[in-house]
């Protein structure tokens, strides 16, 4: 919750006396909180543009499913009343969970709401109503909102509002969420019902499931008998324990408790009840198919599918690396050009210590420029790319495309959205990994995300051996590292104990993208990116030029060098290069010059003075394969704890070496 | 155990023809969860509409939504052909 202005400050003016009496006249406005509105919806059914559309704020909304994996808790309001807006993630039932959150009715019921705005595919109610009425099955007020209409009557399916309203006891609004058609509507009903709620907080535990759902009575029975036996202070054993935490804490009303624990008897009803009514509220002239049908259709065929997805893979990458290169030309020569010297000549009269001075500089100047010549221009650039790809419901036809080939590697098809994400940047592809179901499938995704090159080990191995070598060794060490990286994978996969969870994955009917929503979503990402990635820049930096500096890498060089010479036969030089890598990846070419530089004087401006096209090579994959750097460590620690963070990057190190040496061995440098 | 225990011809989710519309008899043991909650429930009327490459996912329609179904779990799914009047 961000704040409560207008209602704070209106209770400034009154006294509490007056305060008071309002409170016992109108019992609907409890002024001591806002109303709580609940977004309840299955996902992809366009809850998040709905909220986008109240909110003003596009980012966290994608045609795939799944994508809102947090709550996220608003202030909106709709004519002239305030309420709290909850946006919970799409769910196909109330015992949905997903791996590391709690169960789906604890998420809803822990955000404590007034009323539940549930938003439908106004063309597949059979698939969508059995949500609905697990909602009202838990005591809540509910709204509808039958969204996609325009989605709905392009299919020539229409929807007779009023008999759903009457059949539901509920309101029912017809909305289309991406032009707000309804949206407001729907939410002001939601938040009236939610303020006549809150007077009567709790009294309607007195009442028993209103009206009374048409399920066979026996079982309606038997589920008012344990809310009975709830309201009555009794805590019978067979209940689940959380369902008797969450009813002693008064989050979970005994109604609520016992139609959880009936679940798996009403949910077939529910289904049931849903194909009935769907069949009865809507109008079907014939059935037409769309172009985006059938467009649908192609992409996951197997004959089209197939070069479609190489075309729009390949396509993205093409679209990233040329806007990218582009953006990071500009940005660091604005940079070199205006802000470079002006800071050189400020660091170096406010530090007059020329040590202390240079290694600030490494960080304030260097560390910020590569923030700026690779993070950001490629970065931004994919994050685009790919909110486009999602908006538009391709990606989820490419998690079926390529199931069967990450079926090997011990994953759903699902894993190519983080390795994707991964080849621009591994933090973010880290993230990306929470698609995924399963802790095994999330670790081994992120295994193989870790080996797989950013852009900005990317731009080491093209840097390192194009100029030199020419263009077909870069992809033969692309090649490479990728072969190793599937080698890996197999292995992983067969080291972890478990298995892969098989794939059930509901198709988004492909949409043309919004694109403030995919610009909106992009930046939004992008800004936490940015957050999370420049500290550990600048430290790294600064570790980095504090070592150059003082002189105190010459000794860590020796200590390196039996790996660096006996394993992988590069020059000392190239030993440190690699290890500060993980500091800052793209740095691993630049430091080496430097370093060579240093060394070996100024002949060594050129790496085909120190290296030959054999150690250039083994390198280049070693870069591109190397430990994770500390950004995606510090991911890693964070969405799986240090020790897990700590055994990836080990085994990523231990995958780069190992391989970096058999290399050395066969190219005949080593 | 794995073998179907029945020797008459039986259809499921993995085996009946493209575009042969189906009804659902029985989603098995395994995972049904998953199937569950997207409507792939006994009684419930759908039809194949592509599969994947390599054996990949088999994409099912119900009503107006697609489902994508894992090869192996879609084995453990018979069904019963409906013949079109």
């Amino acid at each position: 919750m961000t704040s409560l202005p207008s209602v704070s400050g209106s209770l400034s003016h009154c006294s509490p006396i007056e305060l008071a009496s309002s409170t016992t006249h109108e019992p609907v406005a409890a002024a001591d909180r806002l109303p709580v509105v609940a977004l309840v919806g299955r996902p992809n059914v366009g809850k998040s543009t709905f909220v986008a559309r109240v909110t003003g704020r596009y980012e966290e909304a994608a045609n795939v499913p799944g994508t809102t994996v947090g709550t996220l808790r608003r202030t909106v309001e709709v004519g002239g009343r305030e309420a709290v807006l909850v946006d919970l993630p799409g769910s196909h039932s109330m015992t949905d969970q997903s791996d590391g959150l709690p169960a789906f009715w604890q998420l809803l019921l822990d955000a404590r709401p007034d009323a539940v705005l549930a938003v439908v595919d106004a063309g597949d109610l059979a698939m969508h109503l059995p949500l609905v009425l697990a909602c009202r099955d838990l005591g809540l007020p509910i709204v509808v909102a039958a969204n996609l209409a325009d989605e709905a009557e392009a299919h020539g399916i229409g929807l007779d509002v009023g008999r759903l309203s009457q059949l539901l006891a509920a309101p029912v609004h017809r909305t289309v969420g991406r032009r707000g058609v309804g949206v407001q509507a729907a939410l002001a009903d939601a938040i009236r019902l939610a303020r006549r709620g809150m007077g009567s907080s709790h009294a309607d535990d007195a009442r028993p499931m209103t009206p009374v759902p048409p399920y066979p009575p026996a079982l309606v029975r038997s589920v008012g008998a344990v809310a009975a036996r709830l309201r009555a202070g009794e805590r019978p054993a067979d209940l689940p324990a959380d369902l008797l935490a969450g009813v002693e804490a008064g989050t979970v009303r005994p109604i609520a408790a016992a139609t959880l624990a009936a679940a798996e008897r009403l949910e077939p009803e529910r289904w049931v009840i849903a194909a009935r009514w769907a069949a009865e509220v809507e109008t079907r002239e014939e059935i037409r198919q769309t172009r985006a049908d059938r467009l649908g259709r192609i992409v996951t065929s197997p004959r089209l599918g197939l070069p479609l997805f190489v075309v729009a893979t390949l396509g993205a990458l093409w679209l990233t690396m040329t806007v990218g290169t582009r953006l990071a030309e500009i940005l660091s020569t604005a940079w070199t050009g205006l802000v470079s010297p002006g800071l050189t000549t400020l660091v170096e009269t406010v530090i007059p210590v020329p040590v202390v001075s240079s290694t600030v500089l490494w960080a304030l100047d260097s560390g910020l420029l590569s923030m700026l010549a690779v993070g950001i221009p490629f970065v931004l650039t994919f994050y685009v790319v790919i909110a486009a790809l999602e908006d538009s419901g391709y990606l989820a036809s490419t998690a079926v495309l390529s199931d069967r080939v990450f079926n090997a590697l011990g994953l759903p098809g699902r894993a190519a959205i983080p390795l994707l994400a991964a080849t621009g940047c591994n933090v973010p592809a880290i993230y990306a990994t929470r698609v995924l179901h399963s802790r095994r499938e999330r670790l081994l995704a992120s295994f193989l995300v870790s080996l797989t090159p950013c852009s900005a080990s990317s731009a080491v191995i093209v840097a390192a051996l194009v100029p030199y070598t020419g263009m077909g060794t870069a992809l033969a060490a692309f090649g490479v590292v990728a072969l190793v990286a599937i080698v890996a994978g197999l292995g992983a996969n067969a080291i972890l104990p478990g298995r892969q969870s098989p794939l059930v994955l509901e198709l988004p009917p492909l949409r043309l993208p919004i694109p403030r929503q995919v610009v909106a979503k992009a930046w939004h990402r992008f800004r936490s990116f940015v957050t999370t990635a420049t500290p550990v820049m600048l430290g790294g930096s600064l570790v980095i030029g504090a070592l150059y500096e003082t002189g105190a890498i010459k000794p860590i060089e020796l200590l390196l060098a039996p790996v660096s010479a006996g394993l992988l036969g590069l020059p000392p030089v190239a030993g440190i290069a690699l290890a500060l890598a993980v500091l800052r990846k793209e740095l691993a070419l630049q430091l080496l010059l430097v370093l060579a530089i240093a060394e070996y004087g100024e002949a060594a401006r050129s790496l085909s003075s120190f290296l030959v096209p054999g150690q250039l090579f083994v390198f280049a994959v070693v870069t591109g394969l190397l430990v994770p750097c500390v950004a995606t460590i510090g991911a890693l620690a964070g969405e799986f704890g240090w020790r897990r963070a700590l055994m990836v990057s080990g085994a990523t190190l231990a995958t780069a070496l190992g391989s970096g040496g058999l290399l050395a061995r066969l190219v005949g440098v080593a | 155990m794995r073998k179907s225990e029945s020797a008459t011809q039986e259809w499921t989710l993995a085996t009946i023809p493209v575009g042969q519309p189906v009804v659902v008899v029985d989603v098995g043991s395994e995972r049904s969860d998953l199937l569950l909650v997207h409507g792939v429930r006994p009684g419930a009327r759908l039809v194949v509409e592509t599969e994947a490459p390599f054996g990949g996912p088999r994409v099912v329609r119900l009503g107006r939504s697609r489902v994508a179904v894992d090869r192996r779990l879609a084995t453990g799914v018979r069904v019963t052909p409906v013949i079109e009047s």
